[in-house]
């Protein structure tokens, strides 16, 4: 058999097995950019009696006398695309940010466990956090009109829809930047 | 040689020929589809504007682990932003004149997949890959070879008509990609519709209640919903095998497109960018004469000048006035449209589908070859 004389065949099915590969890679571990694939939104829906539930969150500014007031996620990160707002607040609270909520995937790989992240999360120095924080600051000040502004609350709530009408909302997490 | 080597020849000559001829289009077909790709781009869709990564703190930056931007420890400076746009709308005004197509057509993809690497920064990858790949795929299409500066200047390139081929395949398995996570995700459970899960989430956080969204959100027909599930992920799914079948292949591109325009009414969800894709597969019906004429009165060193002044004045306006749809893919049709992104979005998503099925309609795109411009196909 001539390899060179059927190229465009054999391209073709080397290509269809890196598609394949790099599909199974990405489902099994981690979504390379770029790859040749398309969203699913396949995710399995809370459900009882009905209802229907979803995790949102809120982004509240606190102030100084301890009240707090509910900000507009798309004025904060003005910057950000909308929808890949979500996202970027969770990496805000990860584990080289600033807390130790987030924890790496655990995946086993021929018998070996690796650890992995599906972003790479940079390890900032003080000084970046510093100055992170004093942006954010400003931004949350510019948002919430107020110079009292003492941190920002990310407030994770779960929202209950039945037949298309919202029927209950629970807080369900907090966590707390402190801007000061 | 042995009879079993023989027949193993004689399904690889075949493959062969099928890989090349099944998606065969004519090259006036590629050419114009060439013009309409960076038309649509231009004044519909958007070119995306990298500028404001240059604003965005560093500490944000959380790349995907394996991408280009994974090498960087941080946002790039403003100048590296300007370079990947204007560069991008350059290449984008040459692709349109057709002037080194081949060149600049790879340089589009380059340069959409680096600067997207540093919008997919914070945590989020969207799925616009399709887009974004097609103009190095069509690179050696020989899509450059009509209607352009390289055909007046006899830079013609070798046609290599596989490579629609390849886009087709590109298309299939990103299909097939999304109803395969919707079927291991649990998508097609019987307890409760995912689809409207997702539209009632969709609905609740992304305020997507334009169109047909209100009526549909306290609409609970188990049977309609649970139809809507089926449907998506059969469709999906069934491309893959498609693919092999181009007949059926383009009827079925109709019917998604109609999953599309659905989609955008019902679900305020546009991919409608695709159908700019599938359009690549059907066959068009126009006079090659009659445009040909048009469109050489336009060829010339001036226009392509004053088309790049135009661009790049055009990308630094929208750059300082800094509203949300002119910021990441400004377009000139969106100076008309609407000032919020989601909007926006919806209201072009629509243009397009309308578009697209009043051309069917009258004929204009076809699902068999149309015996005056195109290349009848053989599968």
């Amino acid at each position: 058999m001539n390899l060179n004389k059927h190229k465009l065949t054999f391209s073709f099915i080397a290509l269809g097995i890196f598609l394949i590969g790099q599909f199974v890679f990405t489902i099994k571990i981690i979504e390379p950019y770029p790859a040749i694939i398309l969203p699913g939104f396949g995710k399995f829906p809370e459900y009882s009696e009905n209802t229907l539930s979803f995790t949102d969150f809120e982004l509240h500014a606190v102030f100084s006398d301890g009240k707090a007031q509910v900000l507009q996620k798309e004025k904060v990160f003005k910057e950000i695309i909308p929808w890949h707002i979500p996202s970027n607040t969770y990496n805000l609270l990860t584990s080289s940010r600033f807390s130790e909520t987030g924890s790496p995937k655990e995946m086993r790989i021929l018998g070996y466990t690796f650890s992995i992240q599906r972003t790479k999360l940079v390890g900032m120095p003080k000084n970046k956090e510093a100055e992170f924080k004093k942006w954010l600051l400003e931004r949350v000040i510019e948002v919430s009109e107020s110079n009292e502004v003492v941190g920002l609350n990310i407030v994770y709530i779960k929202r209950t829809v039945k037949k298309g009408v919202l029927i209950n909302e629970k807080v369900i997490d907090t966590k707390t930047i402190n801007l000061r | 040689m042995t009879q079993k080597q023989s027949t193993l020849d004689n399904i690889l000559i075949r493959a062969d020929q099928w890989l090349r001829e099944a998606y065969m289009i004519s090259a006036e077909q590629l050419g114009l589809f060439r013009i309409v790709f960076c038309l649509t781009s231009i004044f519909v869709l958007g070119i995306p504007n990298y500028l404001w990564l240059g604003d965005v703190p560093g500490y944000l930056f959380s790349p995907p682990l394996i991408s280009f931007s994974s090498l960087f420890n941080g946002f790039p400076p403003s100048w590296f932003f300007i370079c990947v746009t204007s560069l991008l709308w350059i290449c984008y005004i040459f692709l349109l004149f057709g002037y080194k197509t081949k060149l600049v057509s790879v340089a589009i993809t380059v340069l959409h997949l680096v600067g997207n690497s540093f919008v997919f920064s914070f945590g989020k990858i969207d799925h616009s890959i399709l887009l974004d790949i097609l103009p190095f795929v069509l690179a050696g299409s020989g899509w450059g070879n009509s209607f352009s500066i390289d055909e007046k200047r006899n830079e013609i390139s070798q046609n290599s008509p596989w490579t629609v081929t390849l886009m087709a395949l590109m298309v299939s398995f990103g299909l097939f990609t999304a109803g395969f996570q919707k079927v291991a995700g649990g998508w097609l459970n019987t307890s409760v519709s995912s689809s409207y899960f997702s539209f009632i989430s969709g609905f609740f956080k992304l305020d997507r209640d334009a169109f047909f969204a209100p009526y549909l959100s306290t609409y609970t027909n188990a049977f309609f919903w649970e139809s809507a599930d089926y449907m998506a992920v059969f469709l999906e799914l069934l491309f893959l095998i498609l693919f092999f079948f181009p007949s059926k292949f383009r009827v079925f591109l109709i019917l998604v497109s109609l999953f599309h325009l659905l989609n955008v009414l019902m679900f305020n969800i546009s991919f409608s960018g695709y159908l700019l894709i599938y359009s690549l597969f059907l066959f068009w019906n126009f006079n090659p004469k009659k445009l040909e004429n048009y469109i050489f009165n336009l060829l010339n060193f001036r226009s392509v000048a004053i088309a790049i002044a135009i661009a790049l004045s055009y990308l630094f306006f929208v750059n300082s006035i800094s509203e949300l749809p002119f910021r990441y893919r400004p377009s000139v049709i969106n100076l008309f449209v609407s000032q919020l992104f989601n909007e926006y979005q919806l209201y072009t998503g629509l243009i397009i589908c309308i578009t697209f099925f009043i051309l069917i309609l009258r004929q204009k795109i076809n699902i068999r070859p149309v015996k005056s411009n195109a290349i009848i196909s053989e599968d």
